[in-house]
């Protein structure tokens, strides 16, 4: 019997093996882990989203109702009305960097939504029904 | 025998090998808990003056997020007091600096979206050529009526409220209130049919542009 081969691979380097991988799985949480400097990504798209917000919730309506938030939430043909107006405001509103999606309680303007990245988001109570305004970096 | 012998180095290997990997997480983790910012100072204070800033009742704001022009022309003043104390501050207005004190070098930057209002007076004088009435920009606040002499206007009404009223004849220059959610239509009450050119109405017309505004601090 010739089983000397066999055994050669010591149970002592595979059982370090699998502690090594441990003691890497550990040390790679601090590796990607720990919080980076500076203002939070979604900190600042919230606020960009708040501040896209207040202006159209205090600017005047183009043509009925209190302010432009207001009109736009107001009915069904009012939004149909002001969609564009409204899309092409908030696109001069915020910076250019910055892609957006505002709903109503009777549709949206905008773009999709992305799944993978940071959004900040902004919801403002109208009389009828809340607004919210989505933002996020293009 | 052989096989027993080769153990020895194998172990003696993989303690060094569990025993290096262990020293290098700790080292590792060592430096990560010493380069973490666990009290982000810079970041809670650019976030809460760029906040302050925008703010309704903020030292250069008219309403929320809109900025005066005069006012962040005027911004060293008007500031003084409100940025947090020694730390370097710079405030930005579309990337113009409108206020720097220390110099800072990196830190937090905080950018709002806000307007800038540039208030001008305006005014207007009705020919009065269909109807006593004059209707105002929407959202004007506030007028100032003036009549001339011989204008013989005994009441002035905005939207069917009555704004000015004198038997005897309006006369002289009146500061009246307007609300600034509805579009308002002055209606001029006279004996006969008011003569061109006798009210002058001067109101506050507001411009705005965009701007970015934004705060960085170097605590």
């Amino acid at each position: 019997m010739r089983e000397g081969a066999r055994g050669q691979l010591s149970l002592s380097v595979v059982e370090a093996g699998v502690g090594v991988l441990f003691v890497v799985a550990v040390a790679s949480a601090f590796a990607f882990g720990t919080p980076a400097g500076g203002v939070g990504e979604r900190a600042q798209l919230d606020a960009y989203a708040e501040d896209a917000a207040t202006v159209l919730a205090n600017e005047p309506p183009q043509h009925g109702d209190a302010t432009r938030l207001a009109e736009v939430a107001a009915s069904e043909d009012s939004f149909e009305r002001e969609r564009a107006a409204l899309e092409r405001r908030v696109d001069r509103i915020l910076p250019d960097n910055l892609m957006f999606r505002v709903r109503t309680p009777h549709g949206a303007v905008g773009h999709v939504r992305p799944s993978n990245a940071a959004v900040g988001v902004a919801r403002v109570p109208t009389g009828n029904g809340p607004v919210t305004v989505w933002v996020w970096y293009a | 025998m052989t096989r027993a012998q080769a153990n020895l180095p194998a172990l003696a290997i993989a303690l060094l090998l569990v025993v290096a990997s262990v020293a290098a997480t700790v080292g590792l983790a060592g430096s990560a808990f010493a380069g973490a910012d666990t009290d982000p100072a810079e970041d809670r204070l650019a976030a809460s003056t760029a906040d302050r800033l925008v703010a309704a009742d903020g030292p250069l704001s008219v309403r929320a997020n809109v900025l005066s022009e005069a006012a962040v022309a005027n911004a060293s003043e008007r500031l003084e007091g409100v940025l947090p104390a020694d730390a370097a501050v710079r405030v930005t207005l579309d990337g113009e600096p409108i206020l720097e004190r220390g110099d800072p070098a990196g830190g937090a930057t905080m950018r709002r979206v806000v307007l800038v209002a540039d208030a001008g007076q305006r005014a207007l004088t009705p020919t009065f050529e269909s109807g006593a009435t004059v209707t105002l920009p929407r959202r004007t606040g506030g007028a100032t009526l003036t009549f001339r002499d011989g204008a013989d206007v005994t009441a002035v009404r905005a939207n069917d409220r009555v704004v000015l009223h004198d038997e005897a004849g309006l006369d002289g220059a009146y500061d009246v209130e307007l609300s600034r959610y509805d579009t308002v239509t002055l209606a001029f009450a006279t004996e006969s049919e008011p003569a061109p050119g006798s009210v002058t109405v001067s109101y506050r017309a507001e411009t705005t542009t965009k701007a970015v505004l934004g705060v960085t601090v170097d605590a």
